[in-house]
C-alpha cells in the first residue's frame, strides 16, 4: 500500500497567543520570530500513517509511506525527522510562489505529484492549518484527483485484505467505515495521534539520506498558473480583541480567595440556576 | 440576490444546523433582500423515510427540495447538487457550520468553478464585491476575503447565534427528489454507526468546568469529572486533553469543538488560546483559575484567581456542597 502525507509546517502560534500582533500588506510579521512545528492536525496525520503501516505490516501487507511539504529548506530538519520515525521517502516541492490563502494551487501541487510519483493508495490528510485556517486543501484534492474522501478522521486499521476499517467523529456521530482505496483520509481530533520519537539510531540514519527536492519545472508549472487560481482574495487582516474585566480576585490563602469568588460572585449566580 | 441553504438532516442534529442558518440569513437580510429567513429556499438532503414528515413539519422554508440518500456520503450529495443546481445555480449557496457543510461548500464550488470559502462569520457588500469574514491564524485575526467568481459556497462557523425557528406546513412548497439508488463504487463498502450525536451535553449547561492541559494528568481529569456532577456542572475540556485521551472528543470546547454559552464557565488550568477560547466566548462569567498571569485567559477572563486549580476546586467544592 502507497500511502502520500502531504503536510505543512507552520510557526507555534500557541507562543503568539494575547501578544499584540503586526500585520504589514494583509500578512501578520510575528509568526516569522517564533518556533516551527509540524501543523498540529497534520502531525496526527503523520501518525496515523505510521500506525497503518504498522498495522499493515503485521498483517504481512508492504506500505510504502512518502511525506510531502510545500516549502523552503527550513523544512528539511522535519522531513529528516519523518524518514528517521518510519517515512520511506520524504519529499519537498521548493516553489518560490507564495501560496499563503491559495489552497487551490496547493491541491493542484499535490495532485501533479500524485501523477508523476504515483500510483498512490491513500492520501491522509490533516483537515486545517493552523495559520490559514483555510480547511480546503484536502477537499480541493479530492476534487482535483478525483478521489472520494472522509472527513473527521480519527483513526483507522489495516486489513488483511488491502481494505480499511475507517473511523471517523461528524455532526452524525461516530462511523466505521470499510474503503477501499483510492481515498483521501481527512484527519480531525485524532486522540494518542502526537508523532512519535524516533530512536537516537534512526536519527543518524535518517540524517544520511536524501531528501527529494521538486520544483515547478519537474511539472511544468508556471508561477502564473498558481497565482490565477487565488479565489477567494484575503483583502484585509485585523487582530481580534477578547479582552473583558479580567478582575483579580487576591487574597492571602485560597480559601480565601475562593470564599470571596463564591459569596460576591458564585452564591446568587448558582442559585438561582 | 438568489441564495439557497443546503442542509444534512442525516445528522441528528441538523436543527440546530437550521437554527444558526436562519439567524445568519436574518442577521443579513438587506445582503440577501428578503424579510425573514423563511423567505430561503432550501435543498435538504436525509437518509432516512420517516423522518421525511417530521422534516416536512419543521424546516422553516417556504421552499424546499427534499432530497433523499441511502446514508449520508458526500459523493451523492454533490452529484445531487450538480444535476439539480448545475444549470441555473444562485448566486450564494449557504452551507452548514459543521465539516458536512465545509466539505460541500468546497468540493460543489470546485465543481462550479466558483469561490468557496468555510467557518464565515459574516458578510458583506463592498463597492459591488461579496466580502466575507473568517478567523484565521489559530483565531487571533479576522480575516476579510473577496468572494471572485459566483455562485459563492460558503459554510458558517462553528456554534453561531441561533434562533428559534417555524413556518405552519400550508405555507411550505415541497418537492420531493429521490438518489437514493445512487450507485459509485468507490463509496464504502461498509458503513456502520458506532455512536450517534446524541443531544449535545452543553446544550442546556449552564454552569460548565472546562479543564486543560494543566489538569495534567487522565485521574485527574476523572478526578474533575465527578466533581463537576457533583456541583450540577457539565465538564468541558480543551484540545490537548482530547488528543492525550484523557476525556472524550464530545467535551472537546473550541473552534473545532463544542461552541458552549453557560451562564458560568469556571475555566481551570487552560491557557485560553483563541481556538479553544471561541468555543467559550459566549459565556456570560468567565472565571479562569491558573498559575501563570500571563497566560491569554487571564485577560479574557471576568474573574482571575492566580493559583493552584486543585487547591481552588476543593476548597470550592466544599463551599458549594455545604451550602446546599
Ligand atoms: C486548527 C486548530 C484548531 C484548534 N482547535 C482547538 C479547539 O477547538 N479547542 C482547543 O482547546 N484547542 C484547539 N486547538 C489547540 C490550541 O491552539 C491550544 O493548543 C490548546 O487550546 C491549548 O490547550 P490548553 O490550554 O489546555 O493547554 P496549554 O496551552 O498547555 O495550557 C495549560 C495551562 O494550564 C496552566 N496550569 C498548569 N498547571 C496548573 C495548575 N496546577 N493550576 C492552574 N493552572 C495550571 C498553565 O499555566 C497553562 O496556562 C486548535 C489548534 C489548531 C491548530
Amino acid at each position: 500500500m502507497r500511502v502520500l502525507v502531504p503536510f505543512k509546517i507552520v510557526a507555534d502560534l500557541d507562543l503568539l497567543r494575547g501578544k499584540k500582533w503586526t500585520i504589514t500588506n494583509n500578512r501578520p510579521e510575528d509568526p516569522a520570530f517564533v518556533k516551527k512545528i509540524i501543523n498540529p492536525y497534520d502531525e496526527s496525520a503523520l501518525e496515523l500513517a505510521l500506525k497503518l503501516a504498522d498495522n499493515c505490516n503485521k498483517h504481512g501487507l508492504e506500505t510504502e509511506l512518502h511525506a510531502l511539504t510545500i516549502d523552503k529548506k527550513q523544512a528539511d530538519l522535519f522531513l529528516k525527522k519523518l524518514i528517521a520515525t518510519g517515512y520511506n521517502l520524504a519529499s519537498r516541492f521548493d516553489c518560490a510562489v507564495d501560496l499563503q490563502f491559495n489552497p487551490s494551487a496547493k491541491a493542484a501541487l499535490i495532485a501533479a505529484y500524485l501523477e508523476k510519483f504515483g500510483p498512490f493508495d491513500l492520501i491522509i490528510m490533516g483537515m486545517q492549518s493552523s495559520d490559514e485556517d483555510n480547511a480546503k486543501t484536502p477537499y480541493l484534492t479530492a476534487e482535483e484527483t478525483g478521489w472520494p474522501c472522509i472527513s473527521g478522521i480519527t483513526g483507522f486499521n489495516g486489513c488483511e485484505t488491502g481494505s480499511i476499517r475507517v473511523f471517523s467523529v461528524n455532526d452524525q456521530g461516530t462511523i466505521e467505515q470499510t474503503i477501499h482505496p483510492p481515498y483521501i483520509l481527512v484527519v480531525g481530533n485524532a486522540p494518542n495521534a502526537y508523532l512519535r520519537i524516533p530512536t537516537l539510531k534512526a536519527i543518524k540514519t535518517a540524517a544520511e539520506k536524501e531528501i527529494k527536492i521538486i520544483n515547478l519545472e519537474t511539472f511544468n508549472i508556471t508561477p502564473d498558473q498558481l497565482n490565477t487560481k487565488v479565489d477567494p482574495d484575503l483583502i484585509d487582516l485585523v487582530a481580534v480583541d477578547n479582552s473583558r474585566k479580567s478582575l483579580l480576585i487576591e487574597g492571602p490563602s485560597a480559601e480565601e480567595k475562593v470564599s470571596l469568588l463564591y459569596d460576591k460572585y458564585l452564591k446568587g449566580r448558582l442559585s438561582s440556576l | 440576490m438568489r441564495f439557497k441553504v443546503i442542509i444534512n438532516a442525516c445528522s441528528p442534529v441538523f436543527l440546530r444546523r437550521v437554527e444558526e442558518v436562519c439567524a445568519f440569513i436574518d442577521a443579513h437580510k438587506t445582503l440577501f433582500r428578503v424579510n425573514h429567513y423563511t423567505d430561503a429556499e432550501a435543498l435538504v438532503f436525509y437518509s432516512q423515510e420517516d423522518v421525511e414528515e417530521q422534516l416536512a413539519e419543521k424546516l422553516p422554508f417556504r421552499k424546499i427540495k427534499l432530497i433523499k440518500l441511502k446514508h449520508y456520503q458526500p459523493e451523492p450529495i454533490l452529484y445531487a447538487l450538480e444535476e439539480l443546481e448545475g444549470q441555473n445555480p444562485a448566486d450564494l449557496y449557504i452551507f452548514t457550520g459543521d465539516l458536512a457543510g465545509n466539505e460541500l461548500a468546497v468540493r460543489f464550488a470546485s465543481r462550479m468553478k466558483s469561490s468557496s470559502l468555510v467557518a464565515v462569520e459574516k458578510l458583506d457588500r463592498q463597492q459591488g464585491n461579496m466580502i466575507g469574514s473568517k478567523k484565521v491564524y489559530s483565531g487571533n485575526l479576522l480575516g476579510s476575503f473577496h468572494f471572485i467568481k459566483k455562485p459563492y459556497c460558503l459554510s458558517l462557523a462553528r456554534g453561531m447565534n441561533r434562533i428559534e425557528t417555524s413556518l405552519p406546513r400550508q405555507k411550505k412548497n415541497i418537492n420531493y427528489f429521490d438518489y437514493s439508488t445512487y450507485n459509485d463504487e468507490r463509496v464504502p463498502v461498509q458503513c456502520r454507526e458506532i455512536s450517534k450525536t446524541e443531544e449535545q451535553c452543553f446544550d442546556k449547561a449552564q454552569f460548565v468546568i472546562a479543564v486543560g492541559r494543566g489538569a495534567g494528568n487522565r485521574e485527574a481529569v476523572a478526578h474533575l469529572e465527578r466533581i463537576s456532577r457533583q456541583l450540577g456542572a457539565e465538564l468541558g475540556v480543551s484540545r490537548p486533553v482530547v488528543m492525550n485521551a484523557w476525556a472524550p472528543l464530545n467535551r472537546l470546547i473550541g473552534a473545532s469543538g463544542n461552541v458552549i454559552a453557560p451562564d458560568i464557565c469556571l475555566a481551570l488550568a487552560v491557557s485560553g488560546s483563541p481556538p479553544f477560547y471561541y468555543g467559550i466566548e459566549n459565556s456570560k462569567l468567565i472565571i479562569a483559575v491558573n498559575t501563570d498571569k500571563e497566560a491569554p485567559l487571564v485577560k479574557a477572563a471576568d474573574l482571575v484567581i492566580i493559583d493552584d486549580y486543585k487547591v481552588i476546586i476543593e476548597e470550592l467544592c466544599k463551599l458549594i456542597v455545604k451550602s446546599n
